[in-house]
């Protein structure tokens, strides 16, 4: 554990913090300690708890049990303004700027400086250059946000909690949308903010520059603390199984399906950001027919971009082919029709449309194919037939299928979505996290239509975060990080230790191996 | 480690029973809605009259029984017509989500030079009349196509360009009456494009109504052209309900992004969606010139565009909702009309549709955001605790 | 958002990447553009003989013409600053105008104008409601409130003037109503009017500035100064103020403003009714001085909006619409035949356009500019008069023009007219 500090060092306790929502405990017994001038990290997967935890800190989450101690005073918040006032500030993943303001006016919005009724703008500006100097952020105050790189945007935002007075920062997932370059950058205004005492709370699941740059690191998994350590008497392996946990699912003991014929073939596949960043970068990949490819990664590594280019609905460099064909140019619509079934993330968002009935649910996607699809008419009777039979076959309850499909439980509306997308003979399913937000008996149900779905020689490329998901799948694993494959291996083979680390960059990304 | 919630205790609750319960909850709010807006209507309306000085009993009294005369049926029937084919135009843009505001200039254009083309030729009556249809359909169409291509090509606001083409129709309309297609006539004030031949005349129902009985009044015909209304109800209803264009259109407007991960092709499907918008929207000043005007010119109604848009809101777009709207908004002009003869403002009756268009779009919206809420709420009682 | 909602217009489409804007000022920018067109004018005259184009007359009807539709538009401006689009602005303009005119003649000119105002803003008010309380749409709210206006300004002239007992008012007009005192600039435009003399002379620029700068400042209604001073008024309050700011930031991001504690509910509608407010005073400057006329308003609550855009959104870019739509309007009003000179002033601009674009080496843009040029040069020389009925839309047809080509370089505020709602995540 870490080495024996004075307690009146620390600026922010958080002691048996514990957060309950209907169906799920988010936090239990969490405790965790900030010092001044101290960066300290909190890692874990997604579903380990940190983003509720960080509600808590920042007043936006009331917890259920525990205390909030900063600089030795018990506190309540019962909003971000009263957190604010403490000196906490945070940071968010998703930049709250107003793009066509300057960096001054999006800085001081809501604590505007005034003089007579007029915006103060000189001594705001003053004020600015203070602290843009004091902590080395070298922000032009009268840049449009517009102009500024992403970089620079971030720089703006911790302008404004420091502005604001803030002496502890949360930084949420800080380097999800930087390149290393900007990085870097981030990094050394971290250490010029912790070296004028400044405490920094440093969310992310990058071991590699969380070992960079903490001071300490508090790893939480299933909604509690598991350990704090200091980056000096810890490994990355040892982090990463502390994250991961010390066990995996056990894989499925069924005979392989998996042929030899290429149904899907991704080769150098890259796709760019506005900016330019690679979200997908150079990736290639193949998938079997009867096999299912299984890409492990935390999210935000690319795999929706990812997802969305074989689909079509992103553009990219590269060649993607299915089967014979080359399809790196074709449409969506031919994709669709030329047989890749989509199970979107989102069901919401790309696979349904709420509050229409299930038949023209069950058409989505799939409205120029027959038997529904008659020259320029669709064939509602043939379509409501066919959507009673995947009621049917895939267990969707419902009492009928003009019952609009936001009356439909979540588990119940992904029945079908997936019933819907397994029907008409695909060649190729992209699944993205297929069971999320399902109930346990559908999510069983699911599963075992995919396998069987495999066994008659459908080819599958599923995006999951769900570890047992993959596991259980999975006739081959891939790891995706920074949107490029980072590693190879077999669902039997893997250790939490070699797939934790891969996940999680705690060792340097391997050139990938060929596939296929 | 997993990220899937575990079941709640007791299991998840069947769902099946109390499927039906949101169900009819909702047909009640779409019920409620329209009678919502009519009662804010009215006593909007009755406010106006009695900070007037009248009795608002006395008036809508005096307004139901003058409206449901024989002859007063016969002028709404008429009047509603041209209102409908403008609400069904602006209902198949609303489809897709798109404005079109421009078909008053649509339908502006389309008349003069249907009219004129239809003057200047000579065809066998079904042959002649057809054709006027034709051009007024391409006109209005062509018309609409411009907003439609600088929207897909420089992602212009269809809002903006339409209400902008609007007044370049009127103005183009206007020049082209004078000085090319205009026949002047000795001693008359209105200039207006020549006469149609009586076989370009559009025969009335007055025959059709004596089949059933009834004598129209001496002077009041029941304009022939509330078929071709019909036709285009009906045609409206096949393409949102039957149709794959229709399907498209709809998922655009519901939902671009399912939409596109469907395989929507947006960009075709808004350019097609408002050519059609133009297209009916052509037709409808024709109603006056193959009725009643024969021709066209200054004195033509105008206004019908944006009144249209008033009927398609408060027929949610449906293509008999669209009808019931037409014709209580032509009702609401014609009742009103006889005002006059106890010292009421006329005028009465524009109050009364601006303020049942406003409630009702209120009243849809605050609907909607309830379904919308009680939709959310199941959804989360399912997902809860999968974020953490 | 997981229910995807009504029909949600933005008005630039915001997938088109957009270029960085150039921030309003740099005094001497303005100037240069100023001087640079009053020469061109000038050359236009000269060439062209027609008077008409730069006389004190035409200016200062374009000067009156162009109140209307900049008040309109400012009223456009403050709204959507805030995330409202506001197409019932004509509706708004008619409150003002029948509520000018009734009160102006009952009781005064200028309570005629503070009545404009408060019917407009009472517009305002509910096009906040329908919108920012209840969310509907922001185009169709607009729309309703239009048929409203326009059916409330029918009925109330029924009811007040169709009796007879106001002198010279009828169902459809009202009775006239007293100007306000005009002010004219000492010495230059009054007494020794030393501007009128520098007018007559004759010579090139320097008559042409007498007469515009002449006709730009005398006798000039206190209405229209207010309405003038209301532009660098706008300017101070939204980008000098705070409440400015937080206004504007509503607009861009209402989100992010929330977060930071500005109250975005409040701050809409304070947006909302001083656009109606705006609004109404430009119905009342119809009136003032004249009489109420059914359907007068002829649409410039939309021609303010159009010069919104062309303004890109800022008060200086809409004034310099407004100006540019009312000398149109003056022109073809006062001398129809002087109007075929606005075609040779669009040949010599696009020969100044082709000149930069040859020094900024874009050889594409200078020969489709010549062309263009020789095009319209043509056209003058072979037409005697433009049909006045195409006139009326120029500045509808400049406008697409500048929408379809310029919809990558025009800034609308971010979140414009999208529907906010209070703990949603965008």
């Amino acid at each position: 554990m870490a080495e024996a500090t004075p307690a009146d060092d620390v600026v922010v306790q958080l002691e048996g913090i514990a957060k309950r929502f209907p169906g799920v405990v988010a936090n239990r017994d969490v405790s965790l300690a900030v010092r001044r001038g101290e960066v300290h990290a909190v890692v874990g997967e997604n579903g380990a708890g940190k983003s509720t935890l960080m509600k808590i800190l920042y007043g936006m989450q009331k917890p259920d049990e525990g205390t909030i101690t900063v600089d030795g005073r018990e506190v309540r918040f019962k909003s971000p303004s009263d957190a604010i006032e403490v000196g906490i500030g945070m940071v968010h993943q998703h930049f709250m700027l107003a793009d066509n303001l300057t960096v001054l006016e999006n800085v001081v919005l809501g604590a505007e400086p005034t003089r007579l009724g007029f915006l103060d703008s000189r001594s705001a500006r003053a004020r600015i250059g203070e602290l843009s100097a004091q902590y080395g952020l070298g922000v032009d105050a009268d840049a449009v946000v517009e102009d500024l790189g992403i970089g620079d945007r971030q720089r703006v935002e911790i302008l404004k909690v420091l502005y604001r007075g803030a002496r502890v920062l949360i930084l949420d997932e800080p380097t999800a949308v930087l390149v290393p370059q900007e990085v870097d950058e981030l990094f050394t205004s971290l250490a010029e903010l912790r070296a004028e005492g400044v405490a920094i709370v440093f969310i992310s699941h990058k071991l590699d520059e969380v070992l960079r740059v903490a001071d300490a690191i508090t790893v939480l998994r299933g909604g509690t603390t598991v350990a704090t350590v200091s980056p000096d008497g810890t490994t990355a392996r040892e982090l990463a199984e502390l994250m991961v946990g010390s066990e995996l699912p056990t894989p499925s003991t069924d005979a392989s399906t998996v042929t030899d014929v290429v149904e899907l073939s991704v080769a150098h596949l890259t796709v760019r950001s506005p900016e330019g960043r690679p979200l997908v970068d150079d990736v290639s990949l193949v998938v079997h027919r009867g096999e299912v490819l299984g890409i492990a990664g935390v999210e935000g590594n690319g795999q929706v971009e990812l997802v969305e280019a074989l689909l079509g609905l992103r553009s990219g460099d590269g060649v993607v082919r299915l089967g014979d064909d080359d399809i790196s140019t074709w449409p969506t619509q031919r994709r669709r029709e030329g047989g890749i079934g989509y199970i979107p993330e989102d069901r919401h968002r790309q696979g349904l449309l709420l509050p229409e009935a299930l038949w023209e649910n069950r058409v989505l996607g799939h409205q120029t194919r027959k038997p529904w699809r008659r020259g320029p008419w669709i064939d509602r009777k043939a379509a409501r037939t066919d959507t009673e039979r995947i009621v049917q076959d895939y267990g969707v309850r419902t009492p009928g299928v003009d019952v609009p499909a936001f009356a439909l439980s979540g588990g119940n509306q992904q029945k079908l979505v997936v019933g819907r997308e397994m029907s008409g003979s695909p060649r190729l399913l992209v699944a993205s996290h297929p069971t999320r937000g399902v109930d346990v008996g559908a999510q069983a149900t699911i599963w075992d239509l995919l396998r069987r779905a495999r066994a008659e020689g459908l080819a599958v490329l599923l995006v999951s975060a769900d570890l047992e998901e993959l596991i259980g799948l999975s006739d081959r694993l891939v790891v995706m990080l920074r949107g490029r494959l980072v590693a190879e291996m077999s669902p039997e083979g893997t250790t939490p230790e070699v797939l934790g680390s891969a996940m999680t960059g705690a060792v340097p990304a391997r050139p990938q191996e060929r596939t296929g | 480690m997993t990220t899937t919630v575990e079941a709640p205790p007791g299991g998840a609750p069947e769902r099946t029973a109390r499927v039906g319960s949101p169900l009819g909850r909702r047909v009640l709010l779409a019920v409620a809605a329209p009678l919502a807006a009519a009662v804010f209507a009215l006593l909007v309306s009755s406010i106006a009259l009695l900070a007037s000085g009248n009795a608002p009993l006395e008036v809508y009294s005096t307004m139901l029984s003058d409206g449901t005369e024989l002859r007063s049926v016969l002028i709404t029937i008429n009047n509603a017509v041209p209102l409908y084919l403008a609400g069904v135009a602006v209902a198949i843009g609303f489809r897709m989500a798109l404005f079109n505001i421009g078909v008053e200039g649509q339908y502006a254009l389309a008349a003069l030079l249907a009219a004129s083309v239809g003057a200047a030729v000579d065809l066998p009556g079904a042959l002649h009349i057809g054709l006027i249809l034709l051009v007024a359909m391409a006109v209005g169409a062509s018309w609409a196509g411009v907003a439609a291509v600088l929207k897909v090509t420089r992602g212009v606001s269809e809002v903006i360009s339409t209400i902008l083409l609007n007044v370049i129709a009127a103005g183009i309309a206007a020049y082209l009456l004078a000085e090319h297609l205009q026949e002047r006539v000795e001693g008359s004030n209105n200039s207006a494009t020549p006469p149609l031949p009586e076989s370009a005349r559009f025969p009335n129902l007055n025959g059709l109504l004596e089949g059933l009985g009834i004598q129209a009044p001496q002077g009041t015909d029941l304009g022939g052209f509330v078929l071709v209304a019909v036709a285009v109800g009906a045609l409206y209803w096949l393409l949102i309900n039957r149709s794959l264009l229709g399907f498209e259109m709809k998922a655009v407007g519901i939902n671009p992004f399912a939409a596109r991960a469907s395989g929507v092709h947006t960009k075709r499907t808004t350019l097609v969606t408002l050519l059609l918008s133009g297209g009916v929207a052509g037709l409808v000043g024709l109603a006056q010139v193959l009725g009643t005007s024969f021709s066209y010119g200054l004195s033509f109604t105008a206004g019908l565009g944006f009144t249209g848009i008033g009927v398609a809101l408060l027929g949610r777009n449906s293509p008999v909702g669209i009808a019931f709207a037409a014709m209580l908004f032509a009702f609401l002009e014609r009742s009103s009309s006889t005002l006059q003869f106890i010292d009421v403002p006329t005028e009465i009756y524009v109050i009364m549709q601006g303020s049942i268009v406003l409630s009702v779009v209120v009243a849809y919206e605050a609907v909607r955001r309830v379904a919308a809420t009680q939709a959310e709420r199941t959804v989360r009682r399912d997902t809860e605790g999968s974020t953490a | 958002m997981t229910v995807a909602s009504g029909p949600t217009p933005s008005l630039a489409d915001p997938e088109v990447v957009q270029a960085p804007n150039r921030r309003f000022g740099g005094w001497q920018k303005t100037g240069l553009i100023a001087l640079g067109v009053i020469a061109l004018l000038s050359l236009t005259r000269a060439i062209s003989g027609l008077d008409e184009l730069t006389s004190s007359g035409t200016s200062g009807a374009a000067l009156r013409l162009a109140v209307p539709i900049g008040l309109a538009a400012l009223g456009g401006l403050w709204a959507e600053r805030a995330g409202i689009v506001n197409i019932g602005l004509e509706g708004m303009l008619i409150l003002g105008t029948w509520f000018g005119a009734y009160v102006g003649f009952e009781v005064g000119p200028w309570w005629g104008v503070l009545a404009g105002l408060a019917a407009g803003a009472v517009g305002g008010l509910l096009h906040a409601i329908a919108t920012v309380t209840f969310g509907v749409d922001h185009v169709v709210s607009g729309v309703a409130i239009n048929l409203l206006g326009a059916g409330v300004a029918q009925y109330l002239s029924q009811v007040f003037y169709s009796d007879g007992q106001v002198p010279g008012a009828g169902p459809t007009q009202s009775a006239v109503v007293s100007p306000l005192p005009d002010v004219s600039l000492p010495l230059l435009s009054s007494g020794p009017d030393l501007l009128r003399d520098l007018e007559d002379t004759g010579l090139f620029l320097l008559s042409d500035a007498g007469g515009i700068l002449g006709g730009l400042t005398r006798d000039v209604s206190l209405l229209t100064l207010l309405a003038v001073l209301l532009v660098p008024f706008s300017f101070i309050v939204l980008w000098r103020t705070s409440f400015g700011l937080r206004l504007r930031s509503v607009g861009e991001n209402p989100v992010a403003a929330d977060s930071l504690g500005v109250a975005v509910y409040r701050m809409k509608y304070a947006a909302v009714v001083i656009s109606g407010a705006m609004a109404g005073l430009g119905g009342a400057s119809l009136v003032i001085g004249s009489i109420y006329r059914e359907g007068q308003t002829a649409g410039r609550g939309f021609i303010g909006l159009a010069a919104v855009i062309f303004g890109n959104w800022r008060p200086g870019g809409l004034a310099a619409g407004a100006g540019l739509f009312g000398y149109a309007d003056a022109l073809q009003l006062r001398a129809g035949n002087a109007v075929r000179g606005l075609l040779l002033l669009v040949a010599l601009l696009l020969v100044v356009i082709a000149i930069v674009q040859l020094v900024r080496r874009r050889l594409p843009m200078v020969v489709a500019a010549l062309v263009i040029a020789v095009a319209f040069g043509l056209w003058y020389s072979v037409v005697d008069s433009v049909p006045s009925q195409l006139v009326g839309f120029t500045p509808h047809l400049v406008t697409l023009v500048v929408l379809a080509a310029a919809s990558q370089r025009l800034r609308p505020p971010a979140a414009d007219g999208q529907p906010y709602r209070r703990g949603q995540q965008s």
